[in-house]
């Protein structure tokens, strides 16, 4: 069984998967609660299973980009968690888990461009192709002016509606390249930030 | 069976990680992020970032020094403010989902509480009641400790900290950051008596602390004596230099202290403590010791480790929280504006 956790936009929220099931979820879409509701979250849908964390296979987290804060809330608790049980951490592409959660709802989709906003009129985005039961990526995690992307995604056929995030998409991708994003080693595990942050030098007065 | 906490200190630009067993400090690790240096002054983004990717080597490095295994750990405390908000918000939810996964309970530990619980690592211990001056970069005060947990803030400052006029007139000088040392560094071999700065706010009546008017005085000084230009370049000799910054720390200094040992008569209490990053600056205390003894008053200043941010002072409050059962729930979070 694996633990997801997703906090990298204004969705807060942990999920239990296992064989592709989902055992148990709880989502809440509000802004500034992620730090103060995320281990009740996760607290919350361990009890209803009657699951505890010793009995998972590993911890996900949505690794972004995405929110900043939101993400420095989610990956401290996923290493504080997965280090307290020596658990392997499963750190998972937010834009990944997007389009996880765009394939599972729409079946006949077979082109998608996830996104995220990124502020300042620009978007995080990656392009997707569907099969069946698996998603494909077909370019890198990038950052672009938000109609640069819309332009390009509906010339060449992608669909690109947006979709909120889902830590159930997050545990679905992670159970099934469960040896691929495996980490035992995640001592100094970042967040995927994508837009690097530039410090400006102060003036001097 | 004994007691053993771990304590997390992210509030700035320090991550530390402590261990300490039934009150005995263990290991006290504490990583500073160099990264500021270049830009004259803690980045906050930078900051949570370094924290993020510093906490688990920090608390594998404590736990390993202190030569204990993580499952012996009976609770988790962490400073969940005030400070720098993406900072805290690392030490806060590594700590909590530590302790969940532990299963220990977490101990949300203010960080101000803390920096008065620096005089306690070792012994010898202040006696309740005391007086604690706790001088930082963000903050001045005194407040008067009845017990433990128990105290009332009677003084503080009205504009600037001061460990942030030394900060700022460090910049003035063209100074690399921190300033704080720096000054402290050319003030030993500079004249305290050559240039006349007007003195801080020292109203009798009150307690309170003013550092925004001497901060000013400092940059009218290099203005009228053309050693500094409009952009910010200074022409000043290094025996100028030496003199600038021995005559304002001994303004600021003086107020300190003259404050703190007035306010202690006042009080009629015989035993004073100093904390916080300005408590490692040498005049400091040098010249609260003299005035303590003066006075007949016990002085406690904590070692130089203990005066900076640090996980062991953290420790030290959470470990005293643990025996009083102060425990914080699953919902526990920072914030930035946390006041004692």
């Amino acid at each position: 069984m694996i633990l997801a956790i997703e906090t990298a936009t204004d969705v807060c929220g942990a999920a239990l998967v296992e064989n592709q099931q989902e055992i148990a979820s709880r989502v809440l879409a509000e802004k500034n609660i992620h730090s103060e509701k995320l281990l009740l979250l996760i607290d919350e849908i361990l009890r209803q299973s009657s699951v505890s964390l010793k009995m998972l296979k590993g911890i996900a987290v949505s690794i972004g980009p995405g929110s900043f804060t939101g993400l420095r809330i989610g990956v401290s608790t996923a290493k504080g968690l997965a280090y307290a049980v020596h658990l392997p951490l499963l750190p998972v592409p937010t834009l990944d888990a997007l389009a996880e959660e765009y394939r599972r709802k729409n079946i006949s989709i077979k082109k998608y461009c996830a996104m995220i906003d990124a502020k300042r009129d620009e978007v995080y985005f990656t392009k997707y192709s569907f099969t069946q039961a698996e998603i494909h990526r077909e370019s890198s995690y990038d950052i672009q002016p938000k109609k640069n992307v819309l332009h390009e995604a509906v010339q060449n056929g992608f669909e690109y509606e947006q979709t909120a995030c889902h830590p159930v998409s997050v545990a679905m991708l992670a159970e099934r390249k469960f040896e691929l994003l495996k980490l035992t080693d995640f001592e100094q595990l970042e967040p995927l930030y994508i837009r690097e942050f530039v410090a400006t030098m102060p003036k001097n007065r | 069976m004994s007691i053993i906490i771990l304590g997390i200190e992210t509030s700035c630009d320090e991550t530390s990680v402590a261990v300490m067993r039934d009150g005995k400090l263990l290991s006290n690790i504490i990583s500073s992020q160099v990264i500021h240096q270049q830009y004259g002054g803690v980045v906050p983004e930078l900051a949570s970032r370094a924290h993020q990717k510093m906490i688990i080597p920090i608390v594998n490095e404590a736990v390993k020094k202190a030569g204990i295994r993580q499952e012996e750990i009976s609770s988790v405390a962490a400073a969940v403010g005030p400070g720098l908000m993406g900072s805290l918000l690392v030490g806060v939810n590594f700590g909590k989902a530590f302790a969940y996964g532990l299963e220990v309970p977490f101990i949300p530990v203010n960080h101000m509480e803390a920096h008065i619980y620096s005089n306690f690592i070792e012994e010898p211990v202040p006696q309740f009641p005391f007086l604690n001056l706790t001088v930082s970069g963000g903050h001045t005060q005194l407040i008067l400790i009845r017990d433990d947990f128990d105290y009332e803030v009677i003084g503080e400052t009205r504009d600037d900290a001061a460990g942030e006029a030394f900060d700022k007139v460090a910049k003035m000088l063209n100074l690399p950051y921190p300033g704080g040392p720096q000054i402290d560094l050319h003030a030993k071999k500079g004249n305290p008596l050559a240039i006349q700065f007007a003195k801080p706010y020292l109203n009798d009546d009150d307690f309170d602390f003013s550092f925004s008017g001497i901060k000013t005085s400092v940059l009218y000084y290099l203005r009228d004596h053309q050693l500094r230009s409009d952009t910010g370049k200074t022409f000043i000799s290094e025996e100028l230099l030496n003199d600038l910054c021995a005559s304002f720390q001994r303004v600021v200094v003086q107020t300190l202290v003259s404050k703190t040992i007035s306010t202690a008569k006042k009080f009629n209490i015989k035993e004073i403590a100093v904390a916080g990053g300005v408590s490692a600056n040498s005049d400091l205390r040098f010249s609260m010791q003299s005035a303590a003894e003066q006075d007949n008053l016990k002085l406690f200043i904590p070692k130089l480790e203990y005066c900076t941010d640090n996980g062991a002072m953290i420790a030290e409050a959470g470990y005293r929280k643990f025996q009083k059962q102060l425990f914080g729930s699953l919902t526990e979070t920072a914030s930035a504006n946390l006041s004692l």
